[in-house]
């Protein structure tokens, strides 16, 4: 035992990212599940982020509190998001939400309560690894649970052919709204997350680069599959860490699994496990 | 069961007329063969019935509900199901997924019963959780059919069921839509094998040019000199 606590001390700051990271993978799953490819996961993450910060530190919130409030204004940013590009599919869906991320960024810039570019200060660490993963559990659970519901099938139903859900019966309106309100409760909860295991936000922790990471754990992960997400996360948060060594240069292994994925094994690693 | 009942219904692609004062009826339990040459507008009166194009005079009702300005889920949901001339199945999606989408306006479906639904359709042997499209093409159709009859309709408007079926399969599908007919659904048979036409309508409706030609018994329509004009005589 004492040295898995020795691991763990030395990779606790991995170990927990692997944890958000998986979250935000799924809440894209969620969205990609659904035909939408809607890239606002890191400003939803954001927005719970600083939710929670804000209510927590600044107003001296509970924390239970603050965590609600801010996964319920990530949730509800999302539905009301959907409205303005209810319109929008495909690449103009994507272009559009990745337009909302860079005004949340923005806003986060230079509004006070945020603490602007200098970032929000002081967050005191109240939660930690466990809460993570049982965080991650519980979305796991309901994605479980919901996986066969009538619900899920009308997101598929939409991914497939919109047209042909309403000739159904199916309001595609009402899926994408509730899909995007999920997403951004999930990517919120990440945020929360985030928050108090970090101890300082800065609006840059929720930009394009961020979105960029999420959208290839999806896409190496097999891009609808939950689990696929989950183990994208996890690897490609581990890759980079396991070439340290390569210094500047490790980035480059996530461009090169990336286009490795793409030409050799294009249903990411849900793909490889039907086969 | 109720009627579908269509008064001087007008639809207009730009400046192109596709329907113009088009009034027709399809009474529970009927099978109305709708007929015409390429481009007079078949495709459109479904299209503008189920909702997927805008009206741009005249009302469509079923029962004593109004379709007009409804956007298409609703009126699926009044109990307006259709098929497409080009097959829309969830091609990625199961058989059994496929069919319980199709049961979604009015609830969820067991084996049982898709079971029964397919043997209908003449899928008997269909595995249901094989991918749509992975069914031959007049399978796909057949299972189209299957799909819009989970919802329980009640009206089931299918355009060109039989196109690219042989006179064999054909023949399976007359039977078919005659069944569904007498659960007392209302049909309206778009197609262009005029002989299963006039095999399974009870009444007849001509199009052409986005107008009513003609309009009754199979027999007396087909032989009604206009129709014959606006058919070149071929087919006929
Ligand atoms: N989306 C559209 N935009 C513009 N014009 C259209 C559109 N759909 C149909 N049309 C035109 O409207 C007219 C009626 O077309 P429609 O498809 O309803 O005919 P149809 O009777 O179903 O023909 P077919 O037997 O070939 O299926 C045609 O002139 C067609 O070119
Ligand atoms: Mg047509």
């Amino acid at each position: 035992m004492p040295d898995f606590l020795e691991l763990y001390t030395r990779y606790r700051t991995v170990v927990d990212q692997i944890g958000i990271n998986a979250i935000l993978a799924l809440s894209l799953a969620v969205c990609l599940r659904a035909g939408q490819l809607a890239l606002a996961q890191a400003a939803f993450m954001g927005i719970g982020a600083y939710v929670a910060a804000i209510t927590v530190v600044t107003l001296r919130w509970p924390l239970a509190a603050g965590t609600f409030v801010a996964i319920a204004s990530a949730a509800a940013v999302g539905a009301l998001l959907a409205l303005p590009v209810e319109r929008l599919r495909g690449v103009f869906l994507a272009i559009a939400t990745i337009g909302f991320g860079e005004i949340v960024r923005i806003v986060a810039y230079n509004l006070k309560i945020t603490g602007g570019g200098d970032g929000f200060n002081g967050i005191p660490p109240l939660l930690s690894t466990p809460w993570i993963y049982a965080a991650l559990l519980a979305i796991g659970a309901i994605f479980f649970a919901l996986r066969g519901s009538r619900f899920a099938l009308a997101m598929q139903t939409t991914r497939e052919d919109e047209a042909a859900s309403q000739g159904v019966g199916i309001d595609t309106g009402r899926v994408r709204v509730t899909t995007l309100a999920c997403a951004g409760a999930i990517a919120g909860t990440a945020g929360v997350l985030y928050a108090f295991t970090n101890f300082f936000l800065t609006p840059t922790d929720f930009a394009f680069g961020r979105m960029e990471q999420i959208l290839v754990y999806c896409v190496i992960g097999g891009v609808t599959s939950p689990l696929g997400a989950v183990a994208g996360a996890t690897l490609m948060t581990i890759l980079p860490e396991a070439f340290r060594f390569l210094r500047d240069f490790r980035e480059v292994t996530n461009g090169i699994v990336l286009l490795a994925v793409i030409v050799f094994a294009p249903g990411g690693i849900a793909g490889l496990w039907k086969r | 069961m109720e009627a579908l009942r269509l008064e001087h219904v007008g639809v207009r692609y730009g400046g192109v007329a596709a329907l113009e004062g088009v009034s027709l009826h399809v009474d529970a339990g009927e099978i109305l063969g709708l007929i015409g040459p390429n481009g007079a507008g078949k495709t459109t009166l479904v299209n503008a019935t189920t909702g997927f194009v805008p009206l741009n005079s005249g009302t469509i009702v079923i029962g004593d509900a109004r379709l007009d300005g409804k956007r298409p889920f609703e009126i699926a949901r009044l109990g307006v199901a259709r098929t497409y001339q080009n097959v829309r199945l969830f091609g990625a999606l199961t058989i059994r997924e496929n069919l319980r989408a199709g049961a979604m306006r009015r609830g969820d479906l067991d084996d049982d019963a898709m079971r029964a639904l397919l043997g209908q359709a003449g899928l008997l042997e269909a595995d249901l959780d094989a991918a749509a499209s992975s069914l031959a093409y007049g399978d796909q159709r057949r299972l189209e059919i299957a799909r819009s009859l989970a919802g329980t309709p009640q009206i089931l408007m299918l355009d060109e069921p039989a196109a690219g079926m042989n006179p064999v399969e054909t023949k399976a599908l007359g039977a078919l839509v005659r069944a569904i007919a007498a659960q007392g659904i209302g049909v309206l048979l778009i197609e262009h094998d005029v002989a299963l036409v006039r095999a399974v309508s009870d009444r007849v409706v001509v199009l052409n040019f986005g107008m009513v030609l003609a309009t009754g018994a199979p027999d007396a329509v087909v032989r009604d000199p206009a129709v014959i004009e606006a058919y070149l005589g071929s087919a006929v």
